[in-house]
């Protein structure tokens, strides 16, 4: 007796996952799918040095959202409390999400987060927003909302002792647009598997206390999230867009730096990733803080690839400042001084940088001759899309 | 108006191609700048790089010619020259 065996139905692997090939119907899918807002997760912060979220397996998710609402306490006795520039947003000194085998896909600390959003959302914006940095009421710059709140300011000496809200949001993008979901991640099978690990500044990080001073911050973060429902299309298979990229934002440090020009090669190339931006900050001084984007620290600012391939130079660094302020509305080089080559807000198609025919891309900041150099260190993040593979 | 010349929509505007998505070990070799065949490369044999070609045609010609009676005259000299009789 002959048996037959029904031939194995044609697939496709997505992002590490293998999925029925006649599945990927973007059409039907965005004609049919519901959008869901989620609280994932919520827990106490006390002072921990991390935590660990694992999201529901569930739908397509396409971003997280990072609330943390509580109360900073501070007392300085005969002593004094400060905050460092990296208070409010480097509270969270990394987000690390690794997905379905694909380790690190985002990680980068809060203050890269905020203005990222600010970046990719140019109708986002700070004006008028005032906060306090080094003393200073700023109401432009800042990358807050109006509808958080940092307790006390930035690089701010002698805090008065009181009991401050703090309530402040990140927004990580697992996609890079919610409107068309690249990059977006399948998560509704029990295959798949995505990890948020939040790790947190320590207070030396964040406040500098002159003993016997304290500065206590307590509170909750709350992981929510962005998700699509997985439809059910005519023929009663489920629908899917094409999920077949990834999304990534990556955070590099490099210390090597002196006066003039530094050229930075950056980590991770490779074929088939196409870089949307690369936005870096200079830390600097005794206390680490950022050097806002002038002409004053900064020379001319530009990228390179192969021998010396420089296409774009931005004179110096209030000029590169000028034109960040003219494409996101928002002057982030002004206080936590950002710099970014951006190829992805004007025209990704025409700007965008093919990583494949672009060997040695290097990132090439220039440091004027008169600016002193204590403790520097570049922080710069890469923006890419890449096509995922089978995962090896 | 037409926007996608210079505005493509779905991964085309990374420049990506999400056909290459399933290489289970991808190589670099594929995506990365690579000079032209050159000279030396092979090309089809229609092609008139192909020295296949000539030698088609060339033998179509003599063949060509051979396969029909044909006579020349220049000048007083008549050549004629008869194949099969």
């Amino acid at each position: 007796m002959t048996t037959t065996t029904a031939p194995a139905a044609p697939q496709r692997t997505m992002q590490g996952l293998a999925i029925a090939a006649e599945s990927v119907n973007p059409k039907a899918f965005f004609a049919l799918t519901r959008r869901k807002t989620l609280q994932e997760k919520t827990f106490t912060y006390n002072g921990q040095s991390q935590d660990v979220v694992e999201l529901r397996k569930s739908d397509i998710l396409a971003g997280i959202d990072i609330e943390f609402v509580g109360n900073l306490v501070t007392a300085k006795g005969a002593g004094t409390v400060g905050t460092t520039g990296r208070w409010p947003y480097d509270l969270i000194k990394a987000v690390k999400v690794s997905a379905n085998g694909q380790s690190n896909l985002i990680n980068v600390s809060g203050a890269k987060l905020k203005v990222r959003d600010l970046m990719k959302n140019s109708d986002l914006s700070d004006r008028g927003i005032t906060q306090t940095v080094n003393g200073v009421n700023v109401s432009a710059g800042t990358l807050a909302g109006s509808s958080e709140s940092w307790g006390v300011g930035s690089q701010t000496a002698n805090i008065a002792d009181g009991n401050y809200n703090v309530d402040l949001q990140w927004h990580v993008p697992i996609s890079e647009d919610e409107t068309d979901l690249v990059g977006a991640i399948f998560l509704a099978t029990s295959t798949s598997d995505i990890t948020v690990t939040l790790e947190y500044s320590s207070q030396a990080d964040l406040f500098s206390l002159g003993a016997p001073a304290t500065a206590t911050l307590t509170g909750t973060f709350k992981v929510s999230t962005t998700k699509f429902s997985v439809p059910v299309g005519p023929n009663g298979q489920i629908v899917v867009p094409d999920l077949s990229t990834f999304h990534s934002l990556i955070q590099s440090r490099y210390t090597a730096l002196q006066t003039g020009e530094n050229e930075i090669r950056l980590v991770g190339q490779g074929a088939n990733k196409s870089l949307l931006r690369m936005y870096y900050q200079l830390w600097n001084g005794a206390t680490p803080a950022p050097v806002p984007m002038t002409r004053t620290a900064f020379g001319p600012q530009s990228w390179r690839f192969g021998n010396n391939e420089t296409p774009e130079v931005y004179n110096d660094g209030s000029y590169l400042r000028k034109h960040m302020e003219r494409s996101y509305n928002s002057d982030i080089g002004a206080v936590f001084g950002f710099g970014c080559h951006d190829f992805a807000e004007e025209n990704v198609f025409r700007d965008v940088v093919d990583m494949g025919t672009t060997s040695e891309l290097r990132l090439v900041t220039t440091l004027q001759n008169g600016f002193v150099l204590t403790n520097p260190a570049l922080e710069y993040v890469t923006e890419v899309v890449f096509l995922a593979g089978t995962a090896a | 108006m037409d926007t996608s010349y210079f505005q493509p929509s779905g991964f085309g505007r990374f420049h990506l191609d999400a056909g290459t998505a399933n290489v289970a070990a991808p190589t670099e070799l594929n995506a990365v700048a690579t000079p032209s065949e050159g000279a030396a490369a092979a090309s089809a044999p229609w092609s008139p790089s192909n020295p296949l070609f000539w030698f088609g045609a060339l033998a179509a010609l003599t063949l060509g010619l051979a396969a029909v009676s044909t006579s020349v005259r220049v000048g007083p000299a008549r050549a004629s020259v008869s194949l099969g009789k």
